[in-house]
């Protein structure tokens, strides 16, 4: 027989390990040099702080806007909930280094980040709490899945019966002190927060671990931590929302996801240890604590650092099996069913990786910023991001790269166009202020103009253009 | 033993019976044809078996495991894989691509594999890239694929889509009327490239198909469908001597 499986061949390549030397060692040294390089940028000499922010800004757009190309471009599905993913990752990580990060031991506020073991309990605490809630959770969504086995309109209409019973469930228990004995789920509810508190209330045990490490190895530590467990969050929500939603297709699927990014601010708005709407303030920016024990800033290697793996990575993942897969996908749903690939893994995976980055990416922006408001995460961010990747080329990631750059550049260089060189007309200043007040407008006007110059370029080269048809 | 059973399946649509008590056997390396005229329930018969579609009634066995019902996916990973009727190819891939798809179902290297570049991708890359192109060499498809698949002429894109249904190591291969648009001198390749590919990969393939000079001439067996019924099943002569098949074709004798 012809085809054989892969792994019964011998290998066909020569010392493949040094190809993964070679492919990887690179990213070290890159990085390496980031950190080299960050004691120029980050240098208030060289840069004042406007321009700092600005261009960490840049650097986390890219990473944004990478990851939502994954999702948007590659695998097809559009998503107009990147802003929720970031949002969670923000809020998680800045609460976790501000009340667990440790107590400040130098001047300045550059010390929220003495106690890895804090931000790591954090973390390992929700997931547990939310791993014992969600496994009731998934049994009953098993459950009423199977219901359609008996008629294919069952387990929607036995969602909607399981919601209203919820929804009564919590209405009585917050009109009767104390809770009735039988308001289930306010219970179990109750009973995941005090199991949360409860393990919350091991992480002096856990700080002990890390307590022999160095102050200047602790801090980049819990910094990390703090990331990926903000990355991990928006991950695992992203497999949460993905394996119901990405049965949806085109419009609903938008809608879905549009719906989790709002649920998420509103839940933000109303809860009290996120700041509520006012927002979570006094975030430590990232410092380390230099040679004289001054606070440095030094987040600069971390942004760009996060843009880098997570393009490398997302570009990795693009040109494998799993990619290959997942462009499949969105080119033929059902002839990629029928050549053996698994849809909704291949569309999860996309939106895990993407929620993922962009969950680091709103930790980076919350210590970058040192303040978060719900405001900032809201729907037309989402939309922004989608515009990025649109105007990149949707499947293209260096398009991304390039339009996060000249999106996150453009106002700001808008803005301040009386300060440009040879800048002298008035009205011409006006007029690029206007633009940036209105960016939205343009924005929208240059998604039009894309769609219809893209789907007729050739036309247009070819001078047999049309407005119609 | 038969290698794939189809016995009694029932397809409905509502009111609207697609397919009724449909059987069919097929034992490796079969080559067995599928007819009927429009809209008496082929393409039904074929999704339904390749997951598409849930059967109402009746089971579907391939080697012994029970796959009606199952996702596409988990059907294909048993060993039936099926080319379309209205070519569905990944257009915008290139043609090498689109074979590689269908190999990547044994691709072992994880995730991890895959973001770190490790030795057992590297592997499996070189590995799949060469057996794709071994595959495609085996169609002539060779020279062209660095081509996006919806740049090829159309027999090339349904010669294309049969490597690829091939490239997931089917035991049987379904082919839904892979004349289709054909001219004669792409028939007579075409019959050959069936005949060549059950050699070749050892494969059963079931075929529908309204060319009769081409399914009377390559099928072992016939079943012949009308108004989702089985009327006729035998061998080529024994179905083209059938009255009941020749009055679905040309109507009721006056």
């Amino acid at each position: 027989m012809l085809l054989k499986k892969s792994d019964q061949l011998p290998s066909p390549v020569g010392r493949p390990w040094l190809h993964t030397l070679l492919q990887n060692v690179w990213v070290l040294a890159a990085l390496a040099a980031m950190v080299f390089f960050a004691r120029w940028l980050e240098n208030p000499d060289h840069f004042n702080a406007y321009y700092f922010q600005i261009v960490m800004m840049v650097g986390i757009t890219i990473t944004l806007a990478v990851s939502l190309q994954l999702i948007n471009g590659v695998s097809g599905q559009f998503s107009l909930g990147h802003a929720g993913f970031m949002a969670l990752g923000a809020y998680l990580s800045a609460y976790a280094t501000k009340t667990y990060g440790g107590q400040p031991i130098a001047q300045g506020n550059g010390d929220y980040f003495s106690d890895p073991g804090g931000v790591m309990g954090y973390f390992l605490a929700l997931a547990i709490a939310l791993v014992v809630a969600a496994g009731p959770m998934l049994l009953i969504f098993l459950a009423v899945r199977q219901l359609r086995r008996l008629s294919s309109a069952l387990p929607a209409v036995g969602m909607l019966l399981l919601l209203a019973w919820i929804a009564m469930d919590v209405v009585v228990a917050s009109k009767h002190q104390p809770v009735p004995y039988y308001c289930v789920w306010t219970h179990g509810w109750k009973g995941c927060i005090d199991l949360f508190n409860a393990l919350l209330r091991q992480i002096p045990n856990l700080s002990t671990v890390f307590g022999h490490l160095s102050l200047s190895a602790r801090q980049p530590l819990s910094f990390a931590i703090a990331l990926l467990g903000g990355g991990l969050v928006a991950a695992g929500s992203g497999l949460i929302i993905g394996i119901p939603t990405l049965r949806l297709r085109g419009d609903y699927l938008a809608i879905a996801t549009l719906g989790f990014g709002q649920i998420v601010q509103v839940l933000i708005i109303n809860s009290e240890p996120l700041g509520g709407a006012v927002g979570l303030t006094a975030i430590a920016t990232y410092q380390s604590i230099d040679e004289d024990n001054l606070p440095q800033r030094c987040i600069s290697p971390w942004i760009f650092g996060t843009a880098l793996i997570a393009f490398l990575l997302i570009w990795r993942l693009v040109h494998s099996s799993q990619g290959r897969a997942m462009k499949a996908v969105r080119q033929d749903e059902i002839a990629a069913t029928a050549v053996g690939i698994n849809t909704t893994a291949s569309k999860v995976l996309a939106f895990v990786v993407g929620a993922f980055f962009a969950g680091v990416a709103g930790g980076l922006y919350a210590h970058l910023n040192g303040a978060l408001s719900p405001d900032t995460f809201s729907f037309i961010y989402s939309v922004e991001l989608v515009v990025i990747v649109t105007l990149g080329g949707l499947g293209n990631l260096w398009g991304a790269l390039i339009a996060a750059v000249l999106v996150t550049l453009l106002p700001e260089v808008l803005n301040n166009a009386d300060r440009l060189p040879h800048m002298t007309s008035q009205s011409a200043i006006r007029f690029a202020h206007g633009l940036a007040a209105n960016r939205r407008v343009v924005y929208a006007l240059v998604l039009i103009a894309v769609m219809i110059i893209r789907a007729r370029w050739r036309d247009w080269v070819h001078g047999r253009w049309r407005w119609t048809g | 033993m038969a290698l794939l059973e189809i016995s009694n399946i029932t397809v409905k649509f509502g009111g609207l019976t697609a397919l009724s008590d449909f059987s069919l056997s097929m034992k490796s390396g079969d080559l067995v044809g599928l007819i009927g005229p429009n809209g008496a329930g082929k393409t039904t018969a074929f999704n339904v078996t390749t997951g598409i579609y849930s059967p109402t009634a009746g089971d579907i066995t391939l080697a012994g495991h029970r796959i009606d019902g199952q996702l596409p996916y988990k059907i294909n990973h048993a060993g039936l894989a099926r080319t379309f009727q209205n070519i569905r190819l990944f257009s915008n891939l290139t043609v090498l691509d689109n074979v590689m798809v269908g190999f990547s179902n044994s691709a072992a290297h994880g995730l991890l594999g895959t973001f770190l570049r490790l030795p057992r991708f590297v592997n499996e890359r070189t590995l799949l890239r060469a057996q794709s192109m071994e595959l495609l060499e085996t169609m002539g498809l060779a020279d062209l694929h660095a081509r996006p698949a919806g740049s090829l002429p159309y027999g090339g894109q349904r010669r294309l889509e049969i490597a690829r249904a091939l490239a997931t190591r089917p035991k049987i291969l379904l082919l839904d009327e892979p004349a289709a648009g054909m001219n004669p001198n792409e028939k007579i390749d075409l019959m050959h490239l069936i005949g060549f590919i059950r050699e070749r990969f050892n494969v059963g393939i079931w075929l529908i198909e309204h060319d009769m000079k081409l399914v009377m001439s390559i099928c072992q067996r016939i079943t012949v469908l009308d108004h989702g019924q089985i009327i006729s099943v035998g061998t080529p002569q024994q179905v083209q001597s059938d009255s009941k098949v020749i009055n679905a074709y040309l109507g009721e004798p006056a």
